[in-house]
């Protein structure tokens, strides 16, 4: 029963022409970011042992300065890492310029998941909502499929959705960014948390940096589908949900400079990566920390979303 | 035979207003039972109680023995309906619509959706989207939704809101063979007398939320003792009457243009039209003029309806 409400919802969702604008926009997308690029890299000169050697080394003096002399913590940490990753470099002979691939292109590709974020929310926002703007969840919820199968099939399509556009744009970057500039994956991406170093081969690092964006993404159209169906109402989930999308984490880096307490945030926990890049928004906090508060924002999403579309009389 | 559905003291309060109050009857297999009532009286929330929609403040409601309130899965199961305004998926054709809602039931074949669309006269717009459709098509393909997994009960909500004259026709000949031939209970609700006189073996009156009179659209049985109001058109009226005249003293007559209007039995209707006919006068028609059910509901809510 569950399947067949999945085929359902998918069926809905592909036979509306807003669907197919998004996945046309997510290619334009694409071949816009892998056009700027191959523009940018076409002429570019990469420069030479002793350039960049010399540049790091002078980038690690301002860096130190800055360690000594800034209060805020970010900028602090910012500059240890930066130090550290530096001289890996140095040490390694690892120059930071690095001929164009699909791999760095992929990797400077990642903001388009934000925009799979909006149409993500779009979809988990309108989801529930618009059976009740057609008037179609009479016709729906006086089935012997029991309301909250209903509710978590669509759910489920939403996430299978996210998946989707994640795998459209995974594929047409490939392939637009590999003819482009070159399957060549011999060069590695290097990062920094709290001073220690992490080396890591091209491929496995932008499919951790993908996921890890999934997450976002993940959350936060759970979050517009809980709005949407409490609410009834596309509109203020898609507000609310979207805002928080691009503000979310500015606005917990800003509270994590007050208080401790930001680390409750949902936006401190959403980007794994930190942990091996750049450091948590907190000190103390860890990977499974994290873990443990994304699943129980998961769960707060999901509980109230059923609480409220089991016990509402639908009187449309 | 058992009601296949059954209302007992149904209530319901939003806030403070008692929209529904102490709302009982049941309907048979095989019956066509009229809801009627003025807009607003609270016909559509009675249905969106028993298809479960809206929970009942107090009450029960049971489908072949099974209660909305504590049997869900069972008892919606056996029901069809469409609630208010046929609404379908704008963005999918007919077809898709109907497997759509056919894989939320068990045993809802390609066939059974293809033979409904048939039965509802769609087929040709089967690939076609149902936000091209006009009203009534939209309610024939209601409809179809309502009977594609063969329910045990079909209620409809004013379900022939914007059709034609034909189309009324046409829904109304299709809803007595479905009653008939599949011997499936109806619910049908209007606010229109004319329609539930046509359609319905039974009605039940409703206003205010009250149920105010259950009863059966035809007293076949009162035309046989009682006086009837007949109307006989004839070549020529005047004569007509008087030959009437002469023959009963005690009847009144009228005249009313090509027709003659007098209270008799039907013993007494058979014994004028021979004495008109042996004095060569052409009867074109006797028309009886049954008492509407408008004039029975008039007397009924003292005028109170529409
Ligand atoms: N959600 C609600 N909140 C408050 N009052 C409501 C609600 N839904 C319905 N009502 C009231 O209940 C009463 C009955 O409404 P209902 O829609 O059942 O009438 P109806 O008989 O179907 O009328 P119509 O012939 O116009 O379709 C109306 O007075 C309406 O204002
Ligand atoms: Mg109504």
């Amino acid at each position: 029963m569950f399947w067949s409400l999945i085929r359902n919802e998918w069926m809905k969702v592909f036979n509306r022409t807003s669907t197919y604008v998004m996945i046309g926009l997510l290619i334009v997308g694409v071949l816009i970011t892998a056009i700027y690029t191959f523009y940018q890299q076409k002429d570019q000169q990469l420069p030479s042992e002793e350039e960049w050697r010399s540049e790091l080394m002078q980038q690690n003096e301002e860096y130190l300065e800055q360690e000594k002399t800034t209060i805020n913590r970010y900028i602090k940490s910012h500059a240890i890492n930066q130090q550290a990753i530096n001289e890996y470099r140095l040490e390694h002979n690892i120059s930071p310029y690095d001929k164009e691939n699909v791999w760095s292109y992929m990797e400077s590709n990642t903001s388009l998941t934000q925009m799979i974020g909006v149409f993500v929310i779009l979809i988990g926002a309108s989801i529930v909502s618009l059976e009740f703007k057609q008037g179609t969840a009479k016709l729906l919820l006086v089935r012997s499929a029991s309301r909250l199968q209903i509710l978590f099939a669509k759910f489920a399509t939403v996430i299978l959705f996210g998946l989707f556009l994640l795998v459209i744009l995974f594929m047409s970057s490939i392939i637009i960014g590999g003819s482009l500039f070159g399957f060549d994956a011999s060069s590695t991406h290097i990062s920094a948390s709290n001073g220690e170093v992490f080396e890591w081969s091209r491929t496995l690092y932008v499919g951790v940096d993908y996921l890890s964006n999934s997450i976002t993404v993940f959350m936060l159209s759970a979050f517009a589908f809980m709005i949407s169906t409490m609410f009834r109402s596309d509109s203020i989930a898609i507000a609310i949900s979207i805002m928080l999308l691009f503000i979310g984490t500015m606005a917990t880096n800003i509270l994590g400079l007050i208080t401790d307490w930001a680390r409750f945030s949902l936006f401190a926990n959403t980007d794994l990566t930190v942990y091996f890049s750049g450091g948590p928004m907190v000190e103390d906090m860890t990977f499974s920390f994290s873990i443990v508060m994304l699943i129980l924002y998961l769960s707060l999403f999901l509980t109230l979303a059923g609480v409220f579309f089991k016990k509402r009389d639908v009187s449309i | 035979m058992g009601a296949v559905l059954s209302l007992k003291n149904v209530d319901k309060k939003i806030g403070k207003a008692q929209i529904i109050q102490d709302v009982s009857f049941d309907v048979y297999p095989g019956e066509i039972f009229g809801f009627l009532g003025p807009n607003g009286a609270g016909k559509t929330t009675t249905i969106r109680m028993i298809v479960g929609l809206t929970k009942m403040t107090a009450g029960d409601i049971t489908v072949n023995g099974h209660s909305i309130a504590t049997d869900y899965k069972r008892a919606i199961e056996q029901i069809g309906t469409i609630v208010e305004n046929p609404e379908l998926y704008p963005y999918l054709t007919a077809e898709k619509n109907l497997i759509h809602f056919g894989r939320m039931s068990k045993n809802v074949t390609k066939k059974d959706i293809n033979d409904r669309l048939k039965l509802v006269n769609l087929d040709y717009a089967k690939d076609q989207k149902v936000k091209t459709f006009s009203l009534g098509m939209k309610q024939r393909l209601g409809i179809a939704q309502a009977m594609l997994h063969r329910p045990k009960l079909l209620i409809l909500d004013e379900p022939t809101n914007g059709l034609d004259p034909a189309g009324i026709r046409e829904i109304r000949t299709f809803l007595r063979k479905v009653a008939k031939e599949e011997n499936v209970a109806i619910l049908i609700s209007s606010h229109l007398l004319s329609e539930i006189e046509h359609i319905c073996d039974r009605f039940a009156i409703i206003q205010e939320g009250n149920i105010t009179q259950i009863e059966s659209v035809s007293n076949e049985s009162d035309l046989k003792q009682g006086v009837h109001s007949y109307y006989i058109e004839t070549d020529n009226p005047t004569r007509a009457q008087k030959l009437i005249e002469t023959t009963f003293p005690n009847l009144t007559i009228t005249q009313q243009e090509q027709f003659i209007q007098l209270m008799l039995t039907k013993e007494e209707a058979g014994n004028i039209v021979t004495l008109l006919t042996s004095n060569d006068v052409v009867v074109y028609q006797v028309v009886l003029e049954k008492q509407s059910l408008e004039e029975r509901f008039f007397e009924a809510t003292s005028g109170g309806l529409v």
